[in-house]
Order: structure tokens, then sequence, then C-alpha cells
């Protein structure tokens, strides 16, 4: 994991807010900002249905699918109980201001 | 449309029929009518609703008859009618006057609505404004004083003319940019 790859700057994502990242090997991958400006990546499709993370409520470190409000936890990709399942993650840091995700 | 122009005391999106583009019967373009005259109307609030209606035809099928100004379309141009009402007790509205342009619709109608948000008490439909003041002195108003009809009409673009659609800064570039997807290469 010494490979990392530019996404954007910080500011690009809006706080509680986030930003599809279209990745060839990927698909469309879900990069989230939180509250206090932590940064999450996970693919951006709800175990349960399919439905697009980067497009729900993030609250603390999860986010609620906008279809059947699903809550995901944004540092494990796992959904919270009683749901079960889980999205994949991907490795982000930010540095200077600008976020990179693990290639 | 904005969205406060659906609930508020404000000029309501105006119906109208699909005029003599697609009806056989249609005698003008009715849909172009209610454009402008929604675009002129934009942002305008009144002591009430204010809902106008235009039909292409005398058949009337966006039922100008209860509005507080509806419009129909006759084969000489348009008739006016005013202070129509489709709420617990309907009202018909009352008719104001013929004309025979585009222009002459929007300046008797915009008169006619700038002399009600002038006089009108708050929350009095036209339909109650008009039962209070009279036809006869509407008619005084927009019809016989053509400098004052005028003057009215000014005052009524005059104080519409810095709308501003409240939604436009959301379509703006740097609003929109975080829908947008960052494509990243293999």
């Amino acid at each position: 994991m010494s490979n990392w790859k530019l996404i954007c700057k910080l500011e690009d994502i809006p706080q509680l807010g986030s930003r599809v990242v279209h990745w060839p090997e990927r698909g469309k991958v879900a990069v989230f900002r939180s509250s206090d400006d932590e940064v999450f990546a996970m693919h951006d499709k709800c175990p349960h249905k399919g439905g697009p993370l980067s497009q729900g409520i993030v609250h603390g470190k999860r986010v609620t699918c906008p279809l059947h409000g699903w809550n995901i936890g944004l540092d494990d990709g796992k959904a919270v109980a009683p749901d079960v399942g889980g999205c994949k993650t991907f490795e982000v840091k930010v540095e200077n201001g600008e976020v990179f995700m693990a290639a | 449309m904005v969205s406060g122009h659906a609930y508020g005391k404000s000029i309501r999106t105006v119906k109208t029929c699909v005029g003599m583009e697609h009806c056989r019967f249609g005698t003008q373009l009715a849909m172009s009518m209610g454009v402008k005259l929604e675009k002129m109307l934009f942002d305008m609030y009144a002591p009430h609703k204010v809902k106008l209606a235009v039909s292409g035809c005398p058949r009337n099928c966006a039922e100008a008859g209860i509005k507080d100004v509806g419009i129909i379309g006759v084969d000489s141009g348009y008739e006016l009618y005013i202070g129509g009402n489709g709420g617990i007790k309907t009202e018909v509205a009352q008719f104001l006057c013929k004309v025979t342009s585009d222009e002459e619709v929007m300046e008797y109608s915009g008169a006619f609505l700038q002399l009600y948000r002038l006089e009108g008490w708050y929350l009095e439909r036209t339909c109650h404004y008009l039962e209070r003041v009279g036809m006869d002195y509407i008619k005084g108003k927009i019809l016989e004083d053509e400098e004052g009809r005028k003057a009215l009409y000014a005052a009524l673009l005059a104080e519409l003319k810095d709308a501003k659609d409240p939604w436009a800064t959301s379509r703006e570039p740097q609003a929109i940019k975080q829908f947008i997807p960052i494509m990243v290469e293999a």
C-alpha cells in the first residue's frame, strides 16, 4: 500500500457530505467527509439493495442509506446491527489538505 | 417555479389550456400567453393568493371563469374576467373588457392586480375585494382612466423588475460541483 492516488482537495468534499469517484477497476467509490474532517471511502453501494450511499446522510462515523435507512459504519464498512452485511472500504489519507486513496 | 409560489400569498402557476397549436377549437396561443403572464408576475406577492388562467376559446378548458384574473381567447382577441373564486363559495368571475393583443392583456390584468395589491386588505381575495369596492369602481380605474391604468401597470413592472429566482444560485457551477463525479484514470 505504498501507491497513493490524488483524488481531490479536502475542501472539494462538503462536510458531512461526500463525492463519488469513478475508479476503473472499482466502479463507483463514495468518499465521505465527517464533521471533524476525517475522510473515509467505500463502494457507493449499500449491502442491502445497492442504494447510493454517497447520497446518504453522514452522522458521526456512520452514513444512512437513502433507500431503506440502513446505517453503515464509515470506518469498517459494516452495517450497524440488527442489519448484517458490509461494503468494501478503501484506505484514504489527507495530507496538506489533499485527499489520497490507496491504489 | 419558486417553492413559495405554490402556497404563498402570491402569484400561483398560471393555468392554461393547450391553445390553438394543439386544439381545433383554439383561437389564441393560450400557453404562450400564460407563460408571458407568469413571467411578468414572477415574485408578485399580494394580499392573498392570486390565480390566473388562460383559455384558448370560450369552452374554457382552463376554467378561467373561477380565477382572480381569467382570460378567454376569442377570434377577435381576449376577454378578461376578474374576481372569480373556486373555493368553498364559488364565485363566477365578472366580465371586465375585451382586448385585442397580448400586450393589452398584460397591461389590463397587471393594472387590475396592482390596484388589488394596493387596496386589498390582507387575506382578502379579489372576489371579496370586488364585492367591497364594486365593479363600477374597478371599471372606472382600469377602463375609463387610461393614464391611471398605464401608471398602475408601470408601477407593477417597476416593483417586480428586480425579482430574483432564489434557486438560481443552486445551479451555479460552484454549487453543483459536489454532485459531479471525480474521474480517476487507471
